[in-house]
């Protein structure tokens, strides 16, 4: 067998498929032992057939083995009694409602995850000024007196500030918390702030807007919440002069 | 890779007949790739090939020994016979002993199962396989080799379904080819560095 032949009647491809006749696979077989060339070609392509036949046929293995997996399966479910079948039954519903359900409750969670994000986002906005770094206090130092009769001290908040920060120096350094109650000169309570804690210097920081503090006379209240009960801590008199 | 031409052949042959020192360890030199490749063409098992390869050689000596070779510049049209032939007899014979009662001893091992280096070979050309089939860009070409090798398809219907020429057809079949080449020679290549690196 030639070359001219070989290329032109596609010998090689036809005989790695087996389609060639007896009598060409003869010839081409013997032309082997002739040609280094065409042995060489004929060697890949069998390789190559040989490897394609071999994927075909671990993807068919592969495909048998799930086949096999759900005969199986069903052939062991034959042989059970009805009760096993119904316990498998909701078993089967119980395990399929949970994958259903479990990535609903995710999603509804995150859902309303991101609603709380958006209403923090939109609270903050709301009240801008307590979302943003703030400045412009007006800022009263006050010494809280244990006891009755102290002296009235006189606060003339500025309408530029917006809130005023009072210092109050504690008269004594009780540990624990303390309540705070700001009230007005009839008694009313306008304000009272539970569960203070002092800072490192003993004292107490609460912060009032400046609207909040009209021209009249106001008491601050100073109780330590102690562990055997409420303690008066002291007092401080305030007085607003009319603007 | 030596190869044999009539007049090489009947020279060789000549030259076995006559008992020269080297001969015959030229013969298996010059035939021995070809013989090869159709022993394992023929018994699609690595071990059986070898087995295939070295009966054929030694039948083909005896009978060049004993002037038995009509037609020496066809040396390579005789081992061809003769590999054929021992290999039909093989499968005959292991499929007369499938079929008998088992009282009688089976006459070969449990070939359902691949010796390992048929396995390790099998695993490897898969893996190589794979490599050129993701290597191929076109999917057409894929679908050309699938339906040509493994549902073994005419080229001619092939070419019609994909609107081909046969050109063409056969130009992607010389491409993977040689492509599955290369790459079973870089994968040669790399286990070959691993090995030099570990010693």
């Amino acid at each position: 067998m030639d070359h001219p032949r070989i290329d032109e009647e596609q010998i090689l491809d036809r005989y790695l498929v087996g389609r060639l006749s007896a009598e060409e696979e003869a010839l081409f077989e013997e032309h082997l032992f002739e040609c280094a060339d065409c042995l060489e070609k004929a060697r890949w392509g069998e390789e190559l057939r040989r490897g394609l036949h071999e994927v075909a046929a671990e993807e068919s293995a592969r495909a048998a083995a799930r086949v096999t997996a759900w005969v199986g399966l069903l052939a062991w479910l034959r042989r059970r009694r009805p009760a096993q079948l119904g316990a498998l039954a909701l078993l089967s519903l119980a395990l399929v409602s949970a994958l259903v359900l479990l990535p609903a409750i995710v999603l509804r969670q995150q859902v309303e995850l991101r609603q709380l994000r958006e209403e923090a986002r939109s609270s903050a906005a709301s009240t801008g000024e307590l979302a943003q770094p703030m400045s412009g206090f007006l800022v009263v130092s006050l010494g809280v007196v244990r006891g009755a009769g102290s002296s009235e001290v006189e606060l003339r908040p500025d309408p530029t500030k917006a809130a005023v920060l009072l210092s109050l120096e504690l008269a004594a350094v009780d540990a624990g918390r303390y309540r705070v109650t700001l009230s007005d000169d009839t008694g009313s309570v306008l304000w009272r702030g539970e569960d203070l804690e002092p800072n490192l210097y003993d004292t107490l920081l609460v912060a009032l807007p400046s609207s909040f503090l009209e021209p009249g006379r106001y008491r601050i209240a100073v109780e330590n919440l102690a562990a055997e009960g409420v303690e008066p801590a002291g007092e401080v008199l305030l007085r607003v002069p009319p603007r | 890779m030596s190869t044999l031409g009539p007049a090489t052949a009947a020279d060789l042959v000549r030259r076995i007949a006559a008992g020269e020192a080297g001969a015959e360890a030229e013969l298996a030199e010059s035939c021995g790739s070809a013989l090869r490749f159709l022993a394992r063409r023929y018994t699609r098992d690595e071990a059986d090939a070898e087995d295939l390869y070295q009966g054929t050689l030694m039948l083909a000596l005896e009978k060049i020994r004993g002037n038995e070779l009509r037609e020496p510049e066809r040396l390579g049209s005789f081992l061809r016979a003769l590999a054929k032939n021992l290999s039909i007899q093989k499968y005959r014979r292991r499929s007369y002993a499938a079929e008998r009662p088992m009282d009688d001893p089976p006459e070969a091992p449990d070939r359902s199962r691949p010796d390992p280096l048929t396995a390790l070979l099998r695993s490897e050309r898969a893996q190589v396989t794979r490599g050129l089939l993701a290597e191929l860009g076109v999917a057409r070409d894929r679908e050309v080799l699938l339906r040509y090798y493994i549902a073994e398809e005419s080229s001619q219907r092939i070419c019609a379904d994909l609107d081909m020429g046969t050109d063409h057809f056969y130009r992607v079949l010389h491409r993977a080819r040689q492509r599955f080449r290369r790459l079973w020679e870089e994968r040669t290549r790399s286990a070959s560095t691993v090995d030099d690196r570990k010693r």
